[in-house]
């Protein structure tokens, strides 16, 4: 359903993605996992042209665009095809929750207030925030922000989310609430490809666990053969780091 | 030297009904130049070839002349050439009968354009980079985005620097006077010429034009605080 093929992308002459390739499935997680610098989120980037990639291509429910060669309205409608969720939340500051969430929904895709508002509540009430629909993103705290981060990018029914490590600015106590919505996106159906550093999720939720460094996937399986028996030594290595600790 | 306070009020009263002109120049070119303004940031912002370049230039040569040098330029200019363009365009309208206030507001929408543009360039710079980032994998266009995101996020940041331009206009618009449109200043200077006492009819124009000031900034304050409520930085 979803095929990325052969990604390149240099900054000036620093190759930072080597020929990443990824195919997912419908309702599918995928988790990318790597030491800082592997190019990981780079490649989530490339994937909805926040970085424009060199070459290669990504097909999304069988709408194939090539990476280098796409017009402007090529990028518009598949990245309309994808949800996104930040490491910052990047949620609009001039805009209350509920706005956020209706904003892709009233403005891109076409929907009625009416239509966008009772959506808007509907997913607030999933991501437990029934009430916090008024409020400002500087009301808020860092995970009540990412989760709403979650609702705007899936409320006009993406067929894929990415998540550029969605954990990493958040204080410890507030990791669970929002990894808690991520498996409620994953129970839902939603494919998702997550950059993260967070094992136990890795581990539990998602169907594949890809290790990336140095701009090329290193090793793929399933979490049980990434984090049991790895074969690659660097996988080893990095892995290690998590577990002693 | 007499001075008569008494006097002062005597000419306070009688130019105040002139402030709804000073205002109306004022704000017609803070309209103006808000909205040229804003293109010219936004050319600039988004760095478009050619224009971004040209534009940038027409601003340095603007910023470095002083107000009283565009407007005199601008009344040189149209009063040399209106006649003979307005024929050649068939309108039948001849320079005479033209409001003198236009040339005031010409001249200070130009003022207002370049001090707003440099204004809203610099609010541009405070909108963080995540935000963009945010509204196109949403599949938002530039142009949403603009409107929907870049301006409403700017304008809480630029708005103590309208505010003080809209402050600055008020104030320039006794160059007006200078072509004969009767606004505040000149209505003072005007008063005093039967008896010669300008001094006193300046310190009535200065407490007129320093009252509007202070309702200005009061206004403003109140305007920032309502929009500090909806948009902190975080």
């Amino acid at each position: 359903m979803i095929e990325v093929k052969n990604v390149h992308k240099s900054f000036n002459d620093n190759e930072v993605i080597k020929g990443v390739s990824l195919s997912l499935k419908e309702g599918e997680v995928v988790t990318i996992l790597g030491p800082s610098g592997s190019g990981k989120t780079t490649f989530l980037r490339c994937l909805n042209f926040l970085e424009e990639a060199d070459s290669g291509s990504i097909t999304v429910n069988d709408h194939e665009v090539i990476f280098g060669q796409a017009s402007a309205n090529d990028v518009l409608q598949l990245r309309r095809s994808m949800g996104m969720v930040f490491q910052n939340y990047a949620l609009f500051l001039n805009k209350t929750a509920k706005q956020n969430i209706m904003e892709p929904m009233v403005i891109v895709h076409g929907y009625s207030t009416q239509q966008a508002a009772a959506r808007a509540e509907e997913l607030l009430a999933v991501i437990g925030l029934p009430d916090h629909g008024d409020y400002y993103p500087s009301q808020l705290s860092g995970g009540q922000k990412q989760r709403i981060g979650i609702a705007r990018a899936l409320a006009v029914h993406p067929t894929v989310l990415l998540f550029d490590e969605p954990t990493a600015a958040l204080d410890p106590e507030l990791v669970g609430e929002v990894l808690k919505v991520m498996k409620a996106v994953k129970d839902a159906g939603v494919a998702m490809i997550v950059v993260t550093h967070e094992m136990q999720f890795a581990y539990e939720v998602s169907n594949r666990v890809i290790f990336m460094a140095d701009g090329v996937i290193v090793e793929e399986g399933t979490p049980q053969q990434i984090f049991e028996t790895p074969q690659e030594a660097r996988t080893k290595s990095f892995l290690n780091r998590f577990t002693v600790h | 030297m007499n001075f008569d306070i008494g006097f002062i009020f005597q000419v306070m009263g009688q130019i105040i009904r002139y402030v709804p002109v000073t205002i109306y120049m004022a704000v017609v070119s803070l309209i103006i130049g808000g909205a040229l303004g804003l293109v010219v940031a936004l050319v600039r912002y988004y760095k478009i070839p050619g224009l971004s370049q040209l534009l940038s230039i027409m601003i340095t040569i603007l910023k470095g002349v002083p107000l009283i040098l565009i407007f005199l330029i601008i009344f040189l200019i149209t009063s040399q050439n209106f006649n003979r363009f307005a024929k050649a365009v068939g309108w039948h309208i001849r320079y005479g009968d033209l409001p003198m206030s236009v040339l005031a507001i010409i001249g200070l929408s130009l003022m207002a354009t370049v001090g707003l543009s440099e204004a809203f360039r610099g609010a541009f710079e405070s909108v963080k980079q995540v935000q963009f980032d945010a509204a196109r994998s949403l599949g938002m266009t530039k142009m949403q985005t603009i409107r929907r995101v870049l301006i409403p996020q700017t304008m809480p940041v630029a708005l103590p620097m309208i505010i003080n331009m809209l402050i600055n206009l008020i104030k320039g618009t006794a160059i007006a006077s200078l072509v004969s449109v009767v606004e505040l200043f000149s209505a003072a200077t005007q008063t005093a010429s039967s008896n010669y006492k300008y001094f006193e009819a300046y310190i009535a124009a200065a407490l007129i034009y320093w009252m509007m000031t202070i309702v200005i900034e009061r206004g403003a304050v109140f305007l920032e605080l309502r929009m500090d409520k909806k948009i902190k930085r975080s």
